[in-house]
């Protein structure tokens, strides 16, 4: 091939260009977090809610102070919510319930997964989406597939979900109200707005 | 050649900065958040209901919770079979509500069958600290019998630090030092014909404690015991019993050496030395009510 110009890396031109292009990207790469950053979104007062159900009976435990963080460009999903803060509205069946979630030893009810559902963060419109990940709660973990929906806004994003939970699939003693037992089965509501980053 | 040696050096130690200023943002990017317990924690509860037997515990109510509570003290068990271990005899009763003004100051009121007394309480907790809990009471009682007395002369006070903290998981302990005044303590007769000389003021230092069980059972026991000078014919008190917790009740079975409900009472007006081993059988059903919080 006369005539053609060969550049080889240890020529003078290509030393030149990677001294002047190497800290060029390299402050790029210290700029593409932030980036990713817009695309995180985190609040710390979501609401979260269980059902419990007794025969003749039911109640509701409420905490406003469930955390929650979505990294979309990491596609991360992280919920968790301090049990002790969930109230029943008697204080008397609040401790109670700490007891029966040893708060103690397991303070956190938690998710941590990935979405499974491709998601478009420039709709408003709301979007079924689906997440697969780690629930853990009273120490026992199992992986779970919990269905939601993402609704975008210019406040963030917000997060509603529901599933059931099975307190024997944790190792959870249903309590007692005097002879009659809590229903295994507890409906769990969360509902949340992420805010950006 | 030096020159683009160095700049070489230069560009890499760049570079090498960039990326480990990423580092922190790339870890929390794709790992957990760090879980943080929530800034307000309940306070822990030592006894699971606001008395040990006779005396009252550190716990106190939620804000916004009732507490109802039916406490029946029988009579002897040594009375035998023939009335049913202490079930024919006159039992005292008092039927008792309490109420949480804030999580840590609580009022009550009750009715006791002897004497007829009505009794107003008031409870606040002072401290919480490092599993440790320091609350006052308070309870002024009025004695309601027909009996001629002047309305003053019927009352009586009773006040107590309560001093209350975990040992361990499983084992409470508290200590009460009391005063309590009867403004009016007359003098009893005993069945010999001598005088019993009778004490408007008492000193007393309760003891309490819990062993929790399982979840759900715990063993309980108190000792009233009165320092300086009391009344004649009267004796210190002890109780003990078994606490059975289910879904916002608490069931308290005991034995007691006073079929006092009060604690005032308990420390004045008891006659049954817990040496005797007489002990009088009886139960306690607390039931707690959310207001609407």
């Amino acid at each position: 091939m006369p005539g053609r110009r060969v550049t080889s890396f240890s020529s003078p031109v290509m030393r030149s260009f990677l001294s002047i292009s190497l800290p060029v990207l390299s402050l790029l790469a210290s700029l593409a977090p932030a980036q990713s950053m817009g695309q995180a979104f985190f609040a710390d007062d979501g609401h979260v809610e269980f059902l419990s159900n007794v025969p003749l009976h039911s109640f509701v435990g409420v905490s406003d102070v469930l955390v929650g963080r979505i990294d979309l460009a990491e596609n991360t999903v992280d919920f968790y919510v301090d049990l002790n803060t969930l109230d029943t509205g008697i204080g008397k069946r609040d401790k109670d319930m700490r007891k029966t979630l040893k708060t103690d030893q397991y303070p956190f009810a938690e998710f941590f997964g990935a979405l499974q559902t491709a998601v478009d963060a420039t709709s408003t419109e709301p979007q079924e989406v689906e997440v697969v990940g780690d629930f853990s709660v009273h120490g026992i973990t199992r992986s779970l597939r919990i269905p939601g929906t993402l609704t975008f806004s210019e406040q963030g994003v917000r997060v509603q979900a529901s599933w059931i939970l099975n307190l024997k699939d944790y190792d959870i003693e249903p309590p007692r109200l005097l002879i009659i037992k809590v229903d295994e089965e507890q409906e769990i509501t969360m509902d949340i707005v992420l805010r950006p980053e | 050649m030096a020159k683009w040696s160095r700049q070489s050096k230069f560009a890499r130690v760049c570079f090498m900065m960039a990326m480990l200023t990423t580092l922190p943002f790339a870890s929390e990017a794709v790992g957990q958040m760090a879980r943080e317990r929530a800034a307000e924690q309940p306070a822990e509860e030592m006894f699971w209901s606001p008395a040990v037997i006779i005396l009252p515990s550190t716990t106190s109510l939620e804000a916004g919770d009732l507490d109802f509570t039916i406490y029946h003290a029988f009579g002897p068990v040594s009375s035998g079979f023939n009335n049913l271990f202490g079930l024919d005899a006159a039992a005292n009763i008092r039927f008792g509500l309490d109420y949480g003004l804030t999580d840590g100051i609580m009022l009550g009121l009750g009715r006791s069958r002897f004497r007829k007394v009505w009794d107003g309480r008031l409870k606040a907790r002072l401290a919480d600290l490092a599993g440790w809990q320091v609350a006052a009471f308070y309870s002024a009682a009025l004695e309601t019998p027909e009996d001629g007395r002047k309305t003053v002369d019927r009352l009586s006070y009773h006040g107590s630090l309560l001093v209350g903290g975990k040992v361990s998981d499983r084992l409470v302990v508290q200590v009460a030092p009391a005063f309590t005044r009867f403004v009016f303590a007359p003098d009893q007769l005993d069945p010999s014909g001598g005088v019993l000389i009778s004490q408007n003021n008492h000193v007393s230092v309760g003891t309490a404690t819990r062993y929790e069980l399982t979840s759900m059972v715990s063993l309980t026991a108190e000792y009233l015991a009165r320092v300086g000078n009391t009344s004649d014919g009267t004796s210190n008190v002890l109780s003990f019993g078994v606490d059975v917790e289910t879904g916002g009740h608490v069931f308290q079975m005991f034995f007691s050496s006073s079929q006092w409900t009060t604690p005032h009472h308990a420390i004045a007006w008891s006659r049954t030395p817990p040496s005797e081993m007489d002990f009088g059988w009886g139960f306690n059903v607390h039931r707690a009510f959310g207001t609407g919080r």
